[in-house]
């Protein structure tokens, strides 16, 4: 499966007249794109822009959504959502680069998911980066958290395609191109080199904790392959945001540094040979079954060694370490990409299962750091929300407007896909 | 099919004969419930710490284990001991907040949501 991705660099998005690329600004027709997203469960739909460095919060985030547009090969972004269910990740794809769709919203009365465009809360957030489109909806009357949840998801989605739509003309400015072979012939290239696969962990337990594979909610699956390019396509959207520092946007899927990092090394450090995505449900005849499953896919792939993110904290812990030590006794080294909830201090325990065989652990931060978030000047989404945030304690919001919480509260601020900005240094 | 009992403090789930209710606003005492049935051979069917809310975020939990005694699974043992140990931890750090009563509710549904995703997964009744 070959992949074109054509990147539209984009350094301002306004408001205007007609929805187009022009150079390299984004135009919206604000009423035009509200029209675009109505929606019977929505009473209302507001848009907003926040630009970098601008002294603007944005809370509760629910998803995040990088514009594209397929323009060549077969289906459309965000199958089983805006597309039909056709097989993506071939053919050419233009991406709005610069450009995130935010949605956000009420659905329960605790809240989490902060964007702040400035201060010291920015450097913990990619999305203080973006050119946010902000999506404020509020529901009808009466309308229940289930459903509010799957409008605003559907809402972000729909609001992607359409962006990305004013993409499909424009002229790319950088051109990345993904070579993904069926397997015999992958596992013939590059003899020598280390054949790797990578298991893919999706959040599947429930009400906002919900990841979709073509449409259908992955708890509702059993482990299989992907080719990395469907994943760049929007095969995999997001329903999750409770713990918002460790929950995968769809943005993150989009752009999932784990395989982009994968196939740049491709062919150079190792072979990757594929990817298999796996879920993270409540009971543990379905982690058993999973685990297995992973298990017998990647042995079935033939390769030495295998990268596990887990997406989540606690519950999952336990699909991770059965992953891993079922892998590893088959033989199949392992790396485990995941976070830590190890008390403010940094001195606990960092997750709820363990196990030997977990030896190579990367780490993409502690989510239970404390950081006060000083007060902004505009507030997009929920503005009443700030006094709920679930990972900020009674009094955490000052009179002053400042917030005072874990970091957990920020969107993305540990992603175990490492898309973020923690890092170590020797010194 | 399997015979399950639900142990929860969430006043939103409708309990049977089997399950039971402890009266509590902490998921301490719900686990320490499990616990206390595991070490007398009932089996974890759903993981203790269900969500992504923290167990000092959200004070509803409802677990799932067999009915019967089987004798003492040890996964289920570490599983449920680990809980405990990190439930303690956080709420010793970050107690829980005075939530309204409308946040409540929201926790409750979550809590009960989670719960039936897991019922379904196990072919039993999810009009709970």
């Amino acid at each position: 499966m070959r992949l074109e991705l054509r990147n539209i660099t984009i350094k301002d998005v306004r408001f205007g007249a007609q929805t187009e690329v022009n150079g390299d600004v984004l135009y919206v027709n604000k009423q035009e794109m509200v029209d675009a997203l109505r929606d019977e469960r929505l009473a209302s739909i507001d848009i907003d822009i926040a630009k970098p460095n601008e002294a603007t919060r944005i809370v509760p985030v629910k998803d995040v959504i990088e514009p594209r547009v397929k323009v060549e090969g077969s289906g459309g972004v965000f199958p089983g959502f805006v597309s039909k269910v056709d097989m993506v990740g071939s053919g050419v794809t233009h991406v709005l680069k610069g450009v995130a769709v935010v949605t956000t919203g009420k659905i329960v009365g605790f809240q989490e998911g902060i964007i702040d465009m400035s201060g010291p809360g920015a450097q913990y957030t990619p999305f203080s980066d973006t050119l946010n489109v902000v999506l404020v909806a509020e529901p009808v009357q009466g309308l229940l958290q289930h459903d509010h949840e799957a409008a605003l998801r559907t809402m972000g989605l729909k609001a992607a395609a359409y962006l990305g739509e004013a993409g499909r003309h424009a002229k790319p400015t950088q051109t990345e191109v993904f070579d993904c072979p069926p397997l015999p012939q992958a596992l013939l290239q590059f003899p020598g080199l280390p054949k790797v696969a990578y298991v893919y962990m999706l959040q599947s337990q429930g009400l906002l904790h919900d990841t979709y594979v073509y449409g259908i909610d992955a708890k509702r699956t059993l482990p299989t392959f992907i080719y990395p390019t469907e994943v760049m396509d929007g095969a995999i959207v997001s329903g999750n945001c409770v713990s918002a520092c460790d929950k995968n946007t769809t943005f993150h899927h989009q752009n999932s540094p784990v395989i982009h990092e994968l196939l740049a090394r491709h062919g150079k450090d190792y072979n990757f040979i594929g990817v298999v995505v796996t879920n993270e449900n409540v009971t543990l005849s379905d982690k058993e079954r999973s685990s297995n499953f992973t298990a017998k896919l990647v042995e079935w792939l033939g390769v030495d060694a295998a990268i596990i993110s887990e997406e989540g904290f606690g519950n999952p812990d336990a699909d991770l370490m059965m992953n891993c030590v079922k892998l590893e006794k088959k033989g199949i080294k392992t790396v485990l990409v995941t976070d830590e909830y190890a008390g403010q201090d940094g001195a606990s325990q960092s997750l709820a299962d363990a196990d030997p065989l977990a030896d190579a652990v990367v780490t993409a931060g502690n989510a239970n750091e404390v950081i006060v978030l000083p007060p902004m000047q505009k507030l997009l989404g929920h503005k009443e929300t700030a006094d709920v945030i679930a990972g900020g304690w009674y009094g955490s919001l000052a009179a002053d407007g400042s917030i005072t919480a874990e970091i957990q509260v920020i969107t993305g601020a540990t992603n175990e896909l490492g898309f973020s900005k923690l890092t170590s240094k020797g010194v | 099919m399997q015979r399950i009992q639900i142990i929860s403090n969430n006043p939103l789930i409708v309990f049977c004969a089997d399950d039971c209710f402890v009266s509590a606003e902490s998921v301490l005492p719900v686990l320490l419930k499990v616990r206390d049935l595991v070490h007398l051979g009932h089996h974890l069917l759903t993981h203790p710490l269900a969500g992504s809310l923290k167990p000092n975020e959200n004070p509803y939990r409802s677990v799932v284990v067999t009915k019967e005694a089987l004798g003492v699974d040890y996964q289920s043992v570490q599983l449920v001991e680990g809980a405990i140990a990190v439930s303690r931890r956080m709420l010793s750090e970050k107690p829980y907040r005075a939530w309204s009563r409308a946040v409540l509710a929201d926790l409750q549904l979550v809590d009960k949501a989670l719960l039936a995703s897991a019922l379904e997964s196990l072919g039993k009744d999810i009009s709970i």
